[in-house]
C-alpha cells in the first residue's frame, strides 16, 4: 500500500515498534506509579480485611523493618494482631530509587524472617508467608501477607 | 480475573454470555473482545496496553508480509522483524531480571537493572501470535485482513492467560463462522465445571499436602514423606492444570469455539515419549511445528538430531521460567527422550506395563522437582531427601500420616488421572440424551459438583493456576 511514495504499512509497522519502545520506557521510568498515597492507600484498605491486623506506626515500622519512616513520603503498615498471625500489610512511598531498594531489602528480610519462625509448625502460616506478593511499582513498595492478598495487590495495581 | 473466583463466576461470566446471545451475528466477536480485555484489565490493567499494541503491531506485520509473498525475500525480512520485535518484548518482560542476574553473578561489578512485573499470560499469547505470523509467511493460512477478528483470537478470554496455546490454523474459520448449539453450550458447561472441579476440589486439596511437606525444615523430611510430597505436586500440577484447559475448552464451547485437547491421561504413559504427546499437548505441538521440525527434526544426522532436540527441550524449559532450574528441567527431559529414543524404547515396548508404567512415573516426579523448588539448589536439595540423605530415616509418623490421613484422597487421585472414572461414567451415566433418567442423574451429580466448588470458594483463600506464573 504506497500513497504518493510512501509505504503505509511499513510507517504503520515501525510506528508501532516505537510505540511499544516508548511505553516500555514510560513503564520503566514511572512504573504507572505517582498516585497519591491516600489514594492508594484508600483503594488497598477497602478491600482489605483487617481481621487478623492492627494498624502499627513508626516505631513498630523501625522495630521490624529497621527503617525511620520519616525519611519516606508516607508509610501504611498493619501488623498480625496475634502471636500466630502472619497477616501483615505494608505500603511505602518513596523518595527515590536507592531508597525504594532499601525498603523492599528490607521487607524481604521481614518476610525471611517470618518463614524461619513458622517454618516446622506452622504449615498454614509457612504458606501464606510463602505467598506473599512484595512487589515495587513507580514510587512505591507495597507488601501483603494473608488470604486476601490477591485483592489488595489487584487493588493497589489499580491505583497507580 | 479466575475461573474459579466468584466475581467470575457470578458476575462476568453470565454477563458475557447474555451480551453475546443477545447480540446479532455482526456484534458477536465485539462483546467477546470488549469482554476480553475487561477480563485481562482486571488483574493487570497497564499491561492491557501492552497487549493492544502488540496486537496492531502483529495485525499490520501480517499485512506487510502477505503482500509480500511474491517477494519472498522482503517477506523473509519482515518475518525476521516481526519475530525479534515479539521475542524481545517476551525476552525483556520474561527474562530480563534472569539474564542480568545471571551476569551479574561472573562479573565483578553489578550491571544495574530494574525488572518489570510479568504480563500475565504474555508467554502463551506471544506463542499464539507467532503461530499466525509464521503460518502467514509459510502461506498455511490467508492473512487476516479484519482487525477484530486478530483481536479476538489474541485475546480470547477462555485461553488467555494460561493456554492451550491455539494455533491461528485451527481457529481461523471459527472467527467467522461458526455454530452456537445447545448441545455444544451443554457440553461446554460439563467441561467447565469438570475443570472446575478438578482445580477446587482436587488440585488445591493435593495443593495443602505438598505445601505441608515443603514447609517442614529439611531435617524432619523421611524418604517416604518426601516422595509423599513429590507425588502430592505431580497430582496437584496435573488437575490444576488440566482442569483450567477443561474450563478454556469449555468456555470456548459455549462461546461456539472448539480447541483442541491439552492433556490426554499424561500419568498413564509408558514412557517420557508418550508421556509428552500427552502433557500440554499444545505447547508441545507448538514446540514441534515452529522449532523442532524448522530444524530438521529427526530427519538429519544423528548429531543434529541430537542439537534439535537438545535446543528444543532447553527453550521448553525456559518457556515455562526465567530460571536455571526451568532450564535444568527441559534438558533433562531433552537427554531422558535422547536416551529412550538411542537406546531405551524397544526394552520399554518389552518389559511388563507395569514397570515401563513405574519408570515413566518415577522420572517424571522427578522433574517435578526441579519444576516446584524455587532454585536449582533447593531442587537438588529435595532430590537428597528423597534417596535419604540429610533427612529423617525412611519413614516416620509424619509419612505415614500423611498417607493415612488422606487414604481416601490418594484413590480418587489416583483413578481421577486415568480414563478409568471417565469411562465409567460415559458408560453408565452419562446418557448423552439417550435416557430422561441417565441425564437427570448427570445433571445432579454435575450440579453437586459445582454447588461443592462454590461451598469451598467462598470459604478458601486465593489459589492462583499454577500456570499462571508462565
Amino acid at each position: 500500500m504506497k500513497k504518493n511514495g510512501m509505504d503505509i504499512i511499513n510507517i504503520l509497522k515501525y510506528g508501532m515498534v516505537l510505540v511499544i519502545f516508548v511505553y516500555v520506557v514510560i513503564l520503566l521510568v514511572g512504573q504507572g506509579g505517582d498516585a497519591p498515597m491516600e489514594t492508594v492507600q484508600e483503594n488497598i484498605l477497602s478491600v482489605v480485611k483487617k481481621e487478623g491486623m492492627q494498624e502499627a506506626g513508626t516505631q513498630e515500622f523501625k522495630r521490624y523493618y529497621g527503617l525511620n519512616a520519616n525519611d519516606c513520603e508516607g508509610v501504611l503498615l498493619y501488623l498480625p494482631n496475634d502471636v500466630m498471625g502472619v497477616d501483615e500489610l505494608l505500603l511505602v512511598r518513596v523518595r527515590s530509587e536507592s531508597q525504594a531498594e532499601a525498603v523492599k531489602d528490607a521487607a524481604q528480610k521481614r518476610l525471611d524472617t517470618q518463614i524461619e519462625s513458622f517454618e516446622g509448625y506452622g504449615a498454614e502460616q509457612t504458606k501464606l508467608l510463602k505467598a506473599a506478593i512484595l512487589e515495587d511499582r513507580g514510587n512505591y513498595i507495597f507488601m501483603v501477607v494473608g488470604k486476601n492478598a490477591d485483592k489488595a495487590y489487584t487493588a493497589f495495581k489499580k491505583s497507580l | 480475573m479466575l475461573f474459579s473466583s466468584i466475581v467470575f463466576l457470578f458476575t462476568f461470566l453470565p454477563i458475557i454470555l447474555i451480551l453475546y446471545y443477545l447480540v446479532p451475528r455482526v456484534y458477536k466477536n465485539i462483546v467477546l473482545l470488549v469482554g476480553s480485555l475487561i477480563f485481562y484489565a482486571w488483574g493487570e490493567p497497564v499491561y492491557i496496553f501492552l497487549m493492544i499494541f502488540s496486537i496492531l503491531f502483529n495485525y499490520i506485520s501480517g499485512l506487510d508480509i502477505a503482500r509480500n509473498l511474491k517477494k519472498k525475500e522482503e517477506a523473509k525480512k519482515s518475518l525476521v522483524f516481526n519475530v525479534v520485535v515479539n521475542l524481545l518484548i517476551l525476552g525483556f518482560f520474561k527474562y530480563e531480571g534472569f539474564l542480568l542476574g545471571s551476569i551479574n553473578a561472573v562479573l565483578p561489578f553489578d550491571i544495574p537493572y530494574r525488572e518489570l512485573p510479568l504480563p500475565i499470560g504474555i508467554s502463551f499469547y506471544t506463542f499464539q501470535i507467532l503461530s499466525y505470523i509464521i503460518d502467514v509467511y509459510r502461506e498455511e493460512v490467508e492473512v487476516q485482513t479484519n482487525i477484530l477478528d486478530f483481536a479476538v483470537y489474541v485475546t480470547m478470554f477462555p485461553q488467555l492467560i494460561a493456554g492451550p496455546i491455539v494455533q491461528y490454523a485451527d481457529i481461523d474459520r471459527q472467527l467467522h463462522v461458526r455454530k452456537e448449539t445447545i448441545e455444544n453450550f451443554g457440553e461446554g458447561v460439563l467441561f467447565f465445571i469438570r475443570g472446575l472441579s478438578k482445580k477446587v476440589l482436587l488440585a488445591n486439596m493435593t495443593g495443602m499436602i505438598f505445601d505441608k511437606v515443603f514447609a517442614m525444615e529439611a531435617g524432619r523430611v523421611s524418604v517416604l514423606s518426601a516422595w509423599f510430597g513429590c507425588a502430592a505436586y505431580t497430582f496437584q500440577i496435573y488437575f490444576d492444570f488440566s482442569g483450567y484447559s477443561d474450563m478454556a475448552i469449555g468456555l470456548g464451547k459455549m462461546f461456539g469455539f472448539e480447541f483442541k485437547r491439552n492433556f490426554f491421561y499424561p500419568y498413564v504413559s509408558k514412557s517420557i515419549t508418550e508421556f509428552w504427546r500427552r502433557w500440554h499437548i499444545s505447547l508441545g505441538s507448538w514446540f514441534r511445528d515452529y522449532v523442532y521440525i524448522p530444524l530438521g527434526g529427526n530427519r538429519v544426522s544423528k548429531g543434529k538430531h541430537i542439537r534439535n532436540i537438545m535446543v528444543v527441550w532447553m527453550l521448553t524449559g525456559l518457556w515455562h521460567g526465567a530460571a536455571w532450574n526451568f532450564v535444568m528441567w527441559g534438558l533433562y527431559y531433552g537427554i531422558l527422550l535422547l536416551i529412550e529414543k538411542y537406546a531405551l524404547i524397544k526394552i520399554l515396548d518389552k518389559l511388563p506395563s507395569i514397570v515401563s508404567h513405574i519408570y515413566c512415573l518415577v522420572l517424571v516426579m522427578v522433574g517435578w522437582v526441579f519444576f516446584f523448588s524455587p532454585t536449582l539448589g533447593n531442587a537438588l536439595d529435595y532430590l537428597k531427601l528423597m534417596i535419604g540423605v540429610g533427612g529423617h530415616g525412611l519413614v516416620d509418623r509424619q509419612g505415614m500420616y500423611i498417607l493415612m490421613t488422606n487414604g481416601w484422597m490418594w484413590i480418587i487421585l489416583i483413578f481421577g488421572s486415568t480414563p478409568v472414572v471417565h469411562d465409567f461414567y460415559e458408560r453408565f451415566i452419562y446418557s448423552n440424551g439417550q435416557s430422561k433418567m441417565k441425564a437427570v442423574i448427570n445433571c445432579i451429580v454435575y450440579a453437586i459438583l459445582f454447588i461443592l466448588c462454590i461451598a469451598y470458594l467462598v470459604t478458601e483463600s486465593y489459589n492462583p493456576f499454577l500456570y499462571f506464573r508462565f
